[in-house]
């Protein structure tokens, strides 16, 4: 027997191990096959989740970048257009910035507009020689 | 202009049709490629782990692989690919198991007599095979039971040039390393096997 062995050449061997791979491959119990076959269902399984993901990912990449596009459109349009346009109303996230702007305007305009405060003002010039002759 | 418009989405409606019939197409001939490894690839893994589950869990990595990352490439190209995961993560494995026998024997050092068995490595790798009845199939016992015995690296090429048949660039493209290495570890796995198989006649 040792003899035979020792005959082994290497061609022998291989065909020796390229045998007892196959029959262990064709000798697997059906459990390990099913778990096999399972396995390998998944995977697909997984490539056909992935294939519509890509799909659903290019979609949903031109939709953000549309709608950046048109974010960036407005929020660079708009600005212009609330300033050309006479007598529109501040925006919401203005209104708190603008509020003392505006009451001071409104103050400034009411004094302008008063009558008596406009007598006031002419005559301040001699209200001021009255002041400086008589004290 | 309305005929321009049904040309259009008639094109469209063909052009998805088509990378549908492409995509199922892909997967029958994915589904067949692995139907056709997959056994090979499971004794395989098992043969260098000596454990179902973690040759399991390896195929199933290698196939999950496969298919995320390789299966746009040409059908030729699978087989190599598929070997090439599947070998990698069995040496991932084999470093991890390395790492963690470092730390059980820091920890347990004094039973490592009682652990490391390796009759019993002898006998988990001859539980692979049934019972044998013939010589033939005493044989294939005997030598599989060798070939699970021989370091990792001298296993692998070994399979996949004795069993899978790829020549020696291929193989060192599987294994990555040079073909020079590939050559020196089958040689060695010959060499071992026929001095383990002449011991045991």
């Amino acid at each position: 027997m040792t003899g035979m062995t020792k005959e082994f050449t290497e061609r022998l061997l291989v065909e020796a191990v390229r045998q007892g791979m196959d029959e262990t491959t064709g000798n697997l119990d059906w459990q390990t096959q099913a778990r096999l076959t399972r396995m390998r269902l998944l995977a697909q399984e997984q490539s056909g989740h992935l294939s519509e993901g890509a799909g659903f990912s290019s979609f949903s990449r031109g939709f953000a970048v549309a709608t950046a596009v048109t974010l960036a459109i407005t929020l660079w349009v708009l600005p212009n257009v609330k300033d050309s346009l006479p007598g529109a109303a501040p925006m919401l996230g203005d209104r708190t910035a603008k509020t003392s702007d505006v009451e001071l305007d409104a103050n400034v305009m009411d004094v302008l507009m008063s009558n008596e405060d406009m007598d006031f003002l002419e005559n301040l010039e001699i209200y001021e020689w009255l002041e400086a002759e008589y004290g | 202009m309305i005929t321009a418009v049904l040309i259009t989405g008639h094109d469209n409606r063909w052009e998805r049709d088509s990378h549908k019939e492409e995509g199922l197409e892909i997967n029958a001939r994915l589904n067949n490629f692995l139907r056709e490894v997959e056994r090979r690839a499971f004794v395989t893994a098992r043969l260098a782990t000596q454990d179902e589950d973690e040759a399991m869990d390896i195929v199933q990595d290698a196939m999950f692989k496969l298919v995320q990352k390789y299966s746009g490439h040409t059908e030729k190209e699978w087989g190599a690919l598929f070997h090439a995961i599947l070998h990698s993560r069995i040496n991932d494995w084999h470093r991890r198991q390395k790492v963690r026998n470092r730390w059980r024997v820091f920890f347990f050092a004094e039973n490592k007599e009682e652990e490391y068995q390796p009759e019993e490595q002898v006998a988990q790798t001859q539980f692979l095979e049934p019972e044998p009845q013939l010589l033939q199939d005493e044989l294939s016992a005997i030598m599989l039971a060798a070939v699970g015995k021989l370091p990792l690296r001298q296993q692998q090429a070994l399979l996949l040039r004795a069993w899978e048949g790829y020549d020696i660039t291929e193989t060192a493209r599987i294994m990555r390393c040079s073909e020079g290495s590939v050559k020196t570890h089958y040689s060695r796995a010959i060499h071992s096997l026929r001095e383990k198989l002449g011991d045991h006649k």
